[in-house]
């Protein structure tokens, strides 16, 4: 049998079958998710848009419309769990939120930190996903050191792990057991970040599939915990207990991490104890000031010393821009020339024969892993989640040297975890009034700002305090269908402080009415309606604007020209059967998806909703093929769409009482 | 099941925003000028190449795909066939010209490592999945696809992809000029002797059938830097073909005439700069005409991005600044007294019609107020609330903040004027390039060069 070894490959390249469908995802992050990443590279390939967004006129306008259309359907099944409270520094600037602050109206933003302070350091994707003819279902799941920005992509080389397994129809405790500690993990993880139904539903695919073999799962949720305890539950450094190799001897580890923390010779003795190991098998793979990656990653010079004074090994990572022999290469792939810095956190265990791999979000530090607090107790702060993988290795530790002199190796001070004044919030809007909800320390100092897309901003006048909950909240009138709330903006702000959080707003009305708002478009609303209704017609096969008339931005929108006489600049004479039949094919299709997924209710329901979305769309086509009509002085384009309206009415009148017998 | 590390992953460019929200109007004044265009299609050359591309493509195409015509859903699989030749293009130009980085090649950052390295010619020409796929709207033919649907004769039908009479004379000229060592071995249009292959092991794969059937398009030839290469930015001058590209864009069609009219009008104008220009084309038609208001939307919307660059310059790369230290800088005051003297010039009153034309009185009714403090923050209220995609930065309070897409390159609304200029010396329609144009012609390249 091969030894599995690390491959090399983008992380966006899904393992889900052909031609399959995101029916819901979890996503977990440090880092506050960015909105631009996001909407313009992560949910294009996830909900297989056709468009592109990066384009100018029409096209670009398509695409946000249809990523609009997605996330509607898709309404809170898309769930981003994130951190507010950080014990790093944030390496890039954050991007801007506002040109895609609408996505967070659909996709369901939590933070943790609910009841107590929490870091949420963990980096988990659950994507569940459904064949084109609703035959298969899959759970595929990835767990990586990536987090969901931008810079965690372009700038940065992570490790990862994915799978993606067949769901069966039936649940198991049996198979859901066969997690080990995911599924606990994911009940610690939502009942920080103030509960939602995912919770359970992600428990419902882990127990429709039985786990990878040679595969278990190290996680960190944040507390204090007696032996006793980490004994039942395995969080922190106890979960190592659980994956080491087999065999007698002591346990020589290898770890490869770009953020260390502030260990002290006890504290690192109780850590490697917890698996077999010693300081004196201890592998440190590091780099010396020189380095490109000395920037980013970060040894407190007292871990150093202790390091050094346990006679752990120190190994280093070389770089050589222009000599290829002199840099260390984590992969046959990776190219000297390759300016990313390494984000990975991997782990090795090795016993003689017996190895294990372990890859991670966990940082080599306390917080990740858990110290005794003094109390007997150990504290965990960070929510972390690896993967352990039996008999795997990674070979570039074999290419790595001894530094000649450990002193060489880079420091870099640790910046203090900051006690922040804001610790958690959440806001949604229902239609009628935003509520927001926040935990902070002092309600003293606090500024609140909603931003409305397209609207100016609103203020918070008056916040109340729940001593029972320790919540700060308030509640600000907003009823403008059209327009939905963004995000609130937190900011609290003293002499000597200034801390601001932003809290996407999540729209919990009815989908008749989220169906109003429209993504921010560069063009009059007439057309953007337009636009929104050939999307509709053409994913029931409709005739769809050529691609070549989305370039026609400034001719396409004047007086002079429009769509149609571009679709039949020569060909005008049979306009009128052209569009009845394309109109009348639309219907077809529509009757026919309903019947084939039947079986379906939430299916049904969509395309029963699409039903009554087609009849309104085609009364506006109806209106403008009477316009052209007159314009071009052409008969008979209108009555297609007339006659579509007809048919859709008596379809769905027949359906609904089909329903009713049934 | 599997692990690994993350490969390069290069996102795919994104287009700089709309700042003012006034891109709708500034294209339709483009329409008006410079009619079935792109800012993108500027090099008549270009033109020439992707007539053979269309020509060596659609015999592959419809012999791959055994269809009988161009439908809606074979249209990835016709585009599939043509992109291949487009980058064998870019790479050839990059492989025989010196200063191929003065010439227009979409893709050119990742076709050099792809030439660099022999070991990935297997290789999308070094893009990912997802560059590849994009390439379809940056690459070259996504500049000219509008030109190949409206211009003349290009295709049938304006179908944007069956070579009509105009589009297969250009590629037989350029065939001859690429001369049997260099051209594929059978002859253009000859799909009889089309090489005989497994088709349908080609899907997706198209790219490694065109690098196996052409070896030899790197090849130079004779006079293949005149005759065949995509022409450097900076050089105005006739081209070998102007004969067969003169009636395709200036010929006796509508919109041919209209781009040699206006293209004649630029060259006798005696302007200084870009402005003058559009204040002779704006007086050059009656007073009815939508035309009429291109100089003074045109000063509007230069003086609003001055207005921008200003403060974005002042941001520097600071997190953050506060308000009224932009307002202290030097040039404060005639940055924000041009963009209210522009504001007030605009003519609210006018009767002439045009789509849009509400978006440019509420830019113009946004400065009511001459203070640099009220123009700015003005400024900055409207294009958090009308400027098209990415915000440059925002007004939080009294602080200025950056937003990631702020771009610190120059950026006006254009009206295609410098690429019309161009294709008409090009053409030799007229004799000179206006140097007032040149620069303009820059700021159009600027978007789509991923140099």
């Amino acid at each position: 049998m091969n030894k599995p070894t690390f491959g090399w490959h983008s992380l966006l390249d899904s393992k889900r079958p052909e031609n399959s469908s995101l029916i819901q995802a979890l996503f977990t992050t440090y880092d506050r998710p960015d909105s631009i990443f996001l909407a313009e590279q992560l949910l294009p390939k996830l909900l297989n848009l056709d468009r592109l967004p990066n384009v100018e006129g029409l096209e670009r306008q398509y695409f946000l419309i249809g990523l609009d259309a997605k996330l509607k359907e898709l309404h809170d099944k898309i769930v981003v769990i994130s951190s507010f409270v950080r014990d790093e520094a944030l390496n890039e600037n954050p991007s801007d939120d506002r040109a895609y602050g609408w996505v967070w109206n659909s996709i369901r933003h939590l933070m943790v930190g609910h009841d107590r302070a929490a870091v949420q350091h963990a980096k988990l994707w659950m994507l569940h996903w459904q064949d084109e003819d609703r035959k298969g279902q899959w759970l595929e799941i990835v767990i990586s050191s990536t987090n969901l920005t931008g810079p965690a992509f372009k700038s940065q080389l992570q490790a990862a792990w994915s799978c993606c397994v067949l769901l069966e129809t039936r649940t198991s405790q049996q198979r859901l057991k066969s997690w080990g500690v995911l599924p606990s993990f994911l009940d610690e993880l939502f009942s920080s970040a103030g509960g939602h139904p995912a919770q359970d539903s992600m428990r419902e695919l882990l127990s429709r599939a039985e786990c990878p073999k040679n595969v278990s799962f190290v996680a960190s949720v944040p507390g204090k915990f007696s032996d006793k305890e980490l004994q039942r539950q395995s969080w922190g450094c106890a979960g190592l207990s659980k994956i080491r190799p087999g065999g007698a001897g002591r346990v020589t580890t290898h770890i490869l991490c770009p953020y260390i923390g502030a260990w002290d010779a006890a504290t690192l003795k109780q850590w490697l104890e917890t698996f077999g190991g010693s300081a004196d098998c201890l592998n440190l793979a590091w780099i010396d000031k020189s380095h490109p990656w000395a920037k980013n990653w970060i040894l407190p010079e007292s871990t150093r010393n202790v390091l050094i004074e346990s006679e752990s090994k120190m190994l280093q990572i070389w770089h050589d821009s222009h000599t290829e022999g002199d840099t260390s290469r984590f992969h046959g792939d990776h190219e000297p020339a390759d300016n990313r810095w390494s984000h990975a956190k991997i782990y090795g265990f090795r016993s003689a024969r017996s190895k294990r791999l372990l890859i991670t979000s966990a940082n080599f530090s306390p917080s990740a892993w858990g110290a005794s607090n003094g109390n007997g107790l150990i504290e965990i702060k960070n929510f972390e989640l690896g993967v352990c993988i039996e008999q795997a290795e990674a070979e570039f530790w074999d290419c790595l040297d001894d530094f000649d002199e450990a002193n060489h190796a880079i420091v870099k001070k640790l910046q203090p975890m900051i006690a922040k004044i804001l610790q958690w919030g959440q806001a949604k809007w229902d239609g009628q009034v935003i509520e927001i909800q926040c935990r902070a320390k002092s309600q003293e100092n606090l500024i609140g700002t909603i931003e409305i897309s397209g609207s100016s901003n609103l203020v918070v006048e008056a916040w109340q305090h729940d001593s029972a909950t320790g919540h700060i909240s308030a509640i600000v009138d907003w009823v403008d269908q059209k327009k939905a709330p963004l995000h609130v903006r937190l900011q609290y702000e003293t002499a000597n402080v200034t801390e601001t959080m932003i809290i996407t707003v999540f729209d919990i009305r009815p989908s008749r009415q989220r169906d109003k708002c429209l993504p921010p478009l560069d063009v009059d609303p007439e057309t953007a309606q337009r636009l929104m209704d050939e999307l509709l017609f053409d994913k029931y096969g409709g005739a769809f604007p050529s691609e070549e008339a989305c370039d026609l931005m400034g001719s396409e929108v004047s007086e002079e020209t429009d769509l149609k006489s571009v679709a039949f600049n020569d060909d005008y004479s049979v306009a009128a059967f052209v569009f009845a039949r394309q109109h009348l094919a639309v219907v077809d299709n529509w009757q026919r998806a309903l019947k084939n997924d039947s079986d379906d209710p939430t299916t049904r329901k969509r395309i029963l909703r699409d039903g009554e979305r087609l009849i309104e769309a085609f009364k506006r086509q109806h209106e403008r093929d009477k316009k052209t009509e007159i314009e071009q002085n052409e008969h008979g384009i209108s009555i297609g769409s007339k006659l579509a309206i007809e048919e859709l009415k008596l379809l769905l009148q027949t359906f609904s009482e089909s329903k009713v017998h049934d | 099941m599997e692990f690994f590390f993350t490969a390069p992953w290069e996102p795919i460019v994104t287009r700089r925003g709309d700042a003012l929200g006034l891109r709708n109007v500034s294209d339709l004044f483009a329409e008006m000028v410079a009619p079935d265009m792109s800012n993108r299609t500027y090099d008549g050359r270009w033109v020439t190449i992707l007539a053979w591309c269309l020509c060596r493509s659609h015999d592959t195409f419809f012999a791959s795909e055994k269809a009988s015509e161009i439908s809606r859903d074979n249209q990835r699989t016709r585009y599939a066939w043509l992109r291949p030749l487009e980058l064998m293009w870019v790479a050839r130009t990059m492989q025989l010209a010196d200063d191929w980085k003065k010439r227009p090649l979409s893709g050119q950052r990742s076709v050099k490592p792809w030439i660099d390295n022999a070991s990935k010619k297997n290789d999308a020409f070094g893009m990912t999945s997802d560059q590849f796929r994009a390439y379809r709207q940056t690459g070259m033919y996504g500049g000219y696809r509008v030109a190949f649907r409206k211009w003349p004769n290009l295709t049938v039908s304006g179908d944007g992809w069956t070579p009509g009479e105009a589009t297969q004379k250009l590629a037989k000229w350029l065939d001859r000029k690429l001369g049997k060592t260099t051209r594929p071995i059978w002859a253009i249009s000859d799909s009889e002797n089309l090489p005989s292959s497994r088709w349908g092991s080609w899907k997706d794969q198209e790219h490694r059938w065109w690098l196996k059937e052409w070896p030899t398009y790197a090849i130079q030839g004779t006079n293949a830097e005149q005759n065949t290469l995509p022409r450097p930015r900076n050089e105005f001058e006739q081209l070998p073909e102007a004969e067969i590209l003169n009636p395709i864009i200036f010929g006796d069609d509508p919109s041919g005439a209209k781009r040699r009219s206006i293209a004649e009008k630029i060259e006798a104008a005696r302007a200084s700069d870009h402005q003058a220009i559009c204040e002779q084309l704006g007086r050059s038609v009656p007073d009815d005409q939508p035309l009429r208001l291109l100089p003074f939307f045109s000063h509007l919307a230069d003086a609003g991005m001055v207005a921008m660059e200003f403060v974005g310059k002042t941001l520097g790369s600071n997190p953050k600044i506060k308000f009224n230290e932009i307002l202290s800088r030097g040039g404060v005051q005639s940055v924000c007294a041009e963009l209210y003297e522009a504001a007030q010039a605009w003519p609210r009153d006018t009767k002439i019609g045009l789509r849009f034309l509400e978006s440019i009185h509420q830019f113009a009714d946004a400065f009511d107020d001459n203070s640099p403090a009220a123009v700015l923050r003005s400024l900055l209220e409207h294009h958090r609330q009308f400027g098209g995609g990415r915000r440059w930065f925002v007004l939080n309070g009294d602080l200025v903040e950056p937003c990631s897409a702020f771009s610190k390159l120059p950026f006006r609304y254009r009206f295609r004027l410098g690429a019309l200029c161009r294709l008409a010396v090009q053409c030799g329609v007229i004799k000179k390039m206006h140097n007032a144009l040149t620069p303009e012609l820059d700021d159009e390249l600027e978007d789509v060069v991923d140099e």
